[in-house]
């Protein structure tokens, strides 16, 4: 199939693409997520604002003392082998790795894939875990929004009409530990259920996808992870898990409970090299 | 609709791109596609629309030195972009190191997928380091890339070619004097067009004045139609017209049916529902219109009314519902649900029960799957009034029968109908059935224009022919020492709508009870083959064709058996075997040799058994689950069953022409089999000519006779036993006509490699000589006086000996002539944390007969190894009660990847087959039959030590996590006890 009739504008500037931004009308960026919708016709906005060609939004990416910045026009091939990104921030690298295809990997963007939000989508967790700040601005201005404010349901995020100018993560010499994990049927594809943890400012975060209409910060996992006294055991976690909120999605990847044991299990491999890291 | 700012949402903006070297500018929608520029303005074939997601990356091109799926970028954002496609790769006209890769490695079948793949495989090549090409790195670049034929590892191997770093699969070199080329692995004809991304897949055509159809599907499982509201949708600008059921019912009747036998129910349906629905996704009104977009956006403005009806979704509720609730009737006409019910019992089934040391009680049931070509299904017709002519091009495997069935369903007389069959993009049985295929040619019937039909990926999911989801019970009885005494074999499948008027898959069923003792002894069997009818799409073909369910029925019992029984799985299978062969098995069919024995026990002796035995054994004390299976299989080959489109013949037209060359025709179609290359190494063995000298054409009704198609691995055997026909008529006048220009004895002239030679005289003459002296110079009333034709042109025909169309009076016959042996063993790991199973490794040992050429059937199996690993694994069509798909999407559908590749060893045994002048037998659907087994009894061998045992797949994570859990339950219950 074929999208339905739509408006394209491609914008030069960025005031100019805010002016665009309706409520009916979507950013496309690399359109790797968008497209396939807009053709099986799931999402039908009147128009689309193409910001690939806005010199104003970056994409490059800096990798300094003060932070890893990624600019919005990042593609998830660039960020993946962007010098710097495997040794400060190994879990940026791995969840572009087991995101899709080449083809979508050099098309799609990381910040594209985060603003998805689809709670399986690899950048979402990614960032949250690594305590991201969600820099956009809209006609009223710019703002900092905390990665753990950011989503807003499934596929939904709580922008306004506004664009990312920048996803910008702490300061690099104070990331420690950080990893990528997904469980699917098939190698990249489509996944059940994902894991990112980082350490942020001597902070373990684990954000878990694909269980919860958004991506969830589980600070009660990170918590048995943190506890190097005491194996982290499948129990122990499938226990921290039991205390997040829950509003299952149904994707037909198997069960609550089923995904909580992936999930159990993913992290019981994750807290191994946890500990390996530590000792 | 309301406008926001800038362009309207209707208006044309203008592009430019440069494509491949040349510039091309085009007026496009904001919402056109790259890959529809590409196909329409800048006028490629290469990249190709084989999803609606951006999943299976057929289209993928290059966008400024980025890899892209070109499906996925709108043509506006790429205004301005240099774009390469696969038109572009070869350099002068030659092709690259890596097309002749793929050539050399059959890393093509149907060749669909080849451009994307092509795109792929050359932007890792250009980005790879300067260290050896690992295997994970080429899946990391073509994991965006599926493919349906191949299995993906001679794709692996072509690109580790094209890097230098292994060696190409095809025999090189010319073939010497006294070598056949029967035999030899030579590299396919087919592939330089496809390789180019040149073929003529029936989306690549298109005709002045020609509409674009579109499908309004139901969106009621089983509904009365109350009323269809068309206006809106016919006065929107672009619309051509807007037909329903009561349109088309003026010019079109029920669907002529592919099988009419054996009492098959039939439902003599239209090809769209008229005043009730059967199943979601039927389709309720057609939409042609000027371009395909116009075309979905009316099908979103036509309203239908519905009063829902009762659905029916459950094969074994269905299959018990009698007259006396018509309301859960589909047909109410036929008094129950079951479009067949089809018992046969021999001997003493009840006693051997009754009197077994030991009972197996089995049960396995599957999941609904697909043959999910890469090409969907697609139809261009044009019908003209004047000529009194009606010329499908068509992707379907019978183009003569689909004529017929043509013929029968409107009226129109066979003469003047013509169907075209190009370049297939695969079929796996997929693309023999018809339905909505009439659909188009009832358009154009109406409107006298020109009409394509290109079905969107998620209408064959929907719509499309479904198969497998069979519920298998099998029951045997047995000695203490482990022969198999009595057989009780049932099985009953989902057939949807119907399983022999649209589409042919009523047979699976019945192969799966008619084959459920495999190639074991066993003289007492009872079995019942049901097919009952639910609201969902219709049950088709597809390779494997219930063998696979066979395989199951009598392999579940031999293994489990084993098990309590105590005996090794080897010896219990050794035990069953059949004394001596040729064997007549209880249902009738007789296997004629013994090759699968012969191929078992070989397997056996090459899987090395105790050192698997011992790795599983270090496995599980290290708390790991590893285990194996190893099972024999039959692949009964050749369908031929009376009254349906499974013909017992086929035919071939060869020509020599005055050029020397020659012209071989069949009645094959070419879904990726390779034909053009197999056909042709055996013509010229037959004629003794070069390959190169032989051009095989298919797929046009007006060109040869009539022919039954492409299926049931029946090539090997009727193409070319017609081909021989011809061959063997033609031969003796080309010598004769030699023996005149040599100047010697008929009985002294030889030929070979398109030379005859006479060796009294040492004096040659060439291929092209003796034609030209034929048809020409000076003709053929003096070089073929005396002949038994004077022309150098055969209609072959072949009618297999060994079928037998006379019922005996239990009514058992020969429906498959041919029985190719084999093999198969797996080895697998089981995470007991995470349900996931991990294929480490498969072996096949195959028999089929005489091999034609090695490389292609080996490129066979390994790519119905990878279908049936996918049906076993995560191919799926879901439904809920309401008889609506869960499963839209490919990616939703769990096609394999190329991640999924397993580690494949193949070997072949060849005895020759007494019945075919080559020694071949069928081939083509070897994995298909028993990959599920291997996979699932090697899973509960793993498992053992909890004792789980799998009744059902797909074998995804969740389910055996389940199977484990509550095995594990079960066993603390035990402990507690």
């Amino acid at each position: 199939m074929r999208p339905k009739p739509i408006t394209y504008h491609s914008p030069k500037t960025v005031e100019r693409a805010l002016e665009l931004l309706s409520a009916h009308s979507m950013v496309l960026n690399g359109g790797q997520a968008i497209i396939p919708t807009l053709r099986m016709r799931v999402v039908n906005p009147l128009a689309l604002v193409d910001i690939k060609g806005i010199p104003e939004l970056s994409s490059t990416v800096e990798v300094a003392d003060t932070g890893i910045r990624v600019g919005p026009r990042v593609t998830i091939d660039r960020l993946m082998n962007w010098p710097g990104i495997a040794e400060v921030a190994p879990v940026l690298r791995e969840a572009g790795a087991a995101l899709a295809d080449a083809q979508i990997r050099a098309q799609g963007t990381a910040v594209g894939s985060l603003c998805w939000a689809d709670p399986r989508a690899n950048y979402p967790v990614a960032f949250l875990a690594l305590k991201a700040v969600v820099s956009a601005v809209g006609s009223k201005g710019r703002r900092d929004i905390e990665i753990d404010d950011f989503f807003a349901g499934y596929r939904a995020n709580v922008l306004q009409d506004e664009l990312v100018m920048s996803v910008t993560c702490p300061g690099t010499t104070r990331l420690g530990f950080s990893t990528y994990r997904e469980f699917s049927r098939q190698i990249n594809d489509v996944c059940i259920v994902n894991i990112a943890v980082s350490e942020v400012d001597g902070e373990l975060r684990v954000a878990v996808g694909g269980l919860d209409k958004r991506p969830q910060l589980v600070p009660s996992a990170a918590g048995v992870m943190a506890n190097l006294e005491e194996p982290a055991t499948s129990e122990a976690f499938m226990a921290a898990l039991s205390t997040r909120p829950v509003a299952p999605i149904e994707d037909g990847q198997g069960s609550p409970e089923f995904k909580l044991a992936l999930i159990a299990e993913l992290l019981v491999e994750i807290a191994a090299e946890y500990r390996e890291a530590k000792a | 609709m309301t406008n926001i700012s800038g362009t309207n949402n209707s208006d044309l903006i203008a592009v430019q791109m440069e494509v491949n070297g040349k510039t091309v500018s085009g007026n496009v929608e904001g919402r056109t596609l790259l890959v529809d520029f590409l196909r329409k303005d800048a006028n490629l074939r290469g990249p190709r629309i084989g999803c609606e997601e951006g999943a299976c990356g057929a289209c993928t091109v290059d966008v400024g030195g980025q890899l892209t799926k070109s499906c996925l970028r709108l043509a506006v954002e790429c205004d301005g972009a240099t774009v390469r496609t696969v038109e572009a790769l070869a350099e002068n006209g030659e092709l690259t190191t890596l097309q002749r890769a793929f050539r050399d490695c059959h890393a093509l079948q149907c060749g669909f997928c080849t451009s994307g793949m092509l795109m792929s495989a050359e932007a890792l090549l250009r980005d790879r380091g300067p260290e050896p090409l690992t295997d994970k790195q080429i899946k990391l670049g073509l994991g965006g890339n599926y493919c349906r034929c191949t299995g993906y590892s001679n794709i692996i191997r072509a690109i580790k070619v094209a890097a230098g770093e292994a060696e190409p699969l095809a025999d090189a070199g010319d073939v010497l004097a006294g070598e056949s080329h029967v035999g030899r692995s030579t590299s396919r004809k087919e592939d330089d067009r496809l390789l180019r991304g040149n073929a003529n897949y029936v989306d690549n055509f298109t005709m002045p004045g020609m509409l674009h159809m579109t499908i309004v599907p139901s969106t009621q499982a089983h509904a009365r139609i109350l009323n269809i509201d068309v206006t809106q949708a016919k006065s929107m600008p672009g619309v051509a017209a807007v037909l329903t059921g009561a349109d088309i019912a003026k010019v079109c009747g029920p669907m002529s049916p592919t099988m009419d036998a054996f009492g098959f129910k039939l439902p003599r349906r239209m090809p769209i529902a008229d005043e009730k629905t059967i199943f979601f996704g039927e389709p309720v009104a057609l939409v042609l219109a000027e371009t395909p977009e116009i075309a979905e956006d009316a099908a979103a403005r036509v309203f239908v009314d519905y009063d829902p009806l009762p659905v029916i979704t459950d094969p074994e509720t269905s299959a018990t519902r009698t007259s006396d609730e018509p309301e859960f009737l589909l047909y109410p006409e036929w008094g129950d649900n079951l479009q067949t019910h089809y018992p046969f019992t021999i001997g003493e089934v009840d006693e051997s029960f009754e009197t077994a040391h030991l009972v197996m009680d089995e049960v396995f049931s599957s999941q609904r799957y697909s043959a999910q070509p890469m090409e969907t299904r697609g139809v261009l017709a044009s019908w003209d009034s004047d000529q009194h002519s009606l010329i499908v091009r068509a992707s379907v495997q019978i183009p003569h029968q689909f004529r017929m069935f043509i013929s029968k369903t409107f009226g129109i007389p066979e003469t003047d109908i013509q169907v075209l069959t190009g370049d297939i993009g695969g079929g796996f049985g997929g693309k023999l059935g018809v339905d909505a295929e009439y659909l188009p040619v009832a358009a154009t019937r109406i409107l006298g224009r020109p009409v394509k039909w290109i079905e969107p990926r998620s209408s064959w999911t929907r719509a499309g022919p479904h198969a497998r989801d069979f519920r298998l019970r099998t029951r045997g009885a047995f000695d203490a020492d482990g022969k198999l005494l009595a057989m009780d074999v049932h099985v009953l499948s989902d057939i949807g709508c119907d399983g022999a008027e649209r589409a042919g898959g009523l047979g699976m069923p019945i192969n799966g009870s008619v084959y459920g003792s495999s190639i074991y002894d066993v003289s007492n069997y009872r079995m019942l083959a049901q097919a009952a009818v639910t609201n969902k799409p219709p049950y088709g073909a597809y390779r494997g064709y219930g063998k696979d369910i066979a395989n199951l029925a009598s392999e579940l019992l031999m293994e489990r058996a084993a098990e309590k029984l105590g005996i090794n799985r080897v010896d219990i299978r050794e035990r069953n075997f059949p004394e001596s062969f040729p064997y007549r098995i209880a249902t009738g069919p007789t296997i004629e040799d013994s090759s699968s024995r012969d191929c078992y026990r070989k397997l056996v002796d090459k899987i090395d058994i105790p050192s698997l035995e011992q790795e599983k054994a270090v496995a599980q004390a290290n708390g790991k689950y590893i285990g194996y299976s190893i099972v024999p299989y039959i692949e009964p080959a050749g369908a031929a069953f009376p009254g349906t489109m499974f013909q017992s013949y086929e035919s071939a037209s060869v020509r020599v022409n005055s050029d020397g060359t020659v012209r071989v025709f069949t009645g094959m179609t070419s879904l990726g089999q390779g034909i053009e290359t197999v056909y042709a190494q055996v013509a010229a063995d037959l004629l003794g000519c070069r390959p190169d000298q032989v051009r095989v054409k298919f797929g046009d009704t007006n060109e040869g006779p009539f022919g039954s198609g492409t299926y049931s691995s029946r090539g090997a055997m009727y193409a070319v036993g017609a081909i021989e026909a011809a061959a063997a008529k033609i031969l003796p006048r080309m010598k004769l006509a030699a023996s005149r220009i040599l100047k010697c004895d008929i009985g002294d002239v030889s030929v070979e490699n398109g030379v005859f030679t006479t060796p009294s005289t040492n004096e040659t003459c060439t291929y092209e000589e003796v034609a030209y002296s034929v048809y020409f110079q000076p003709g053929s009333g003096i070089m073929l006086e005396g002949a038994d034709s004077s022309l150098l042109e055969e209609i072959g025909t072949y009618l297999h000996p060994d079928v037998s169309w006379e019922f005996d009076e239990l009514g058992r016959g020969q429906l498959y002539p041919a029985n190719p042996g084999g093999a198969q063993a797996a080895k697998v790991e089981v995470n007991i944390k995470t349900g996931r199973v991990k294929i480490l490794k498969l072996w096949l040992i195959s028999d089929h007969g005489t091999v034609l050429n090695p490389m292609l059937l080996d490129g066979q199996i390994m790519g119905s190894v990878m279908q049936q690993l996918g049906g076993t694994m995560f191919e799926e069509i879901a439904y809920d009660n309401a008889g609506k798909p869960h499963t839209k999407t490919m990616k939703d559908y769990g096609m394999p990847s190329i991640w999924s590749t397993p580690d494949l060893e193949i070997e072949h045994m060849q005895t020759r087959s007494k019945a075919t002048a080559t020694g071949a037998k069928g081939a083509g659907e070897d994995g298909s039959i028993a990959t599920t087994t291997t996979i699932v009894l090697a899973v509960e061998d793993a498992l053992r030590p909890l004792g789980v045992k799998i009744s059902s797949s797909p074998l995804t994570p969740a389910r055996v996590l389940d199977l484990i859990n509550r095995a594990q339950g079960e066993s603390k219950l035990e402990n507690n006890k």
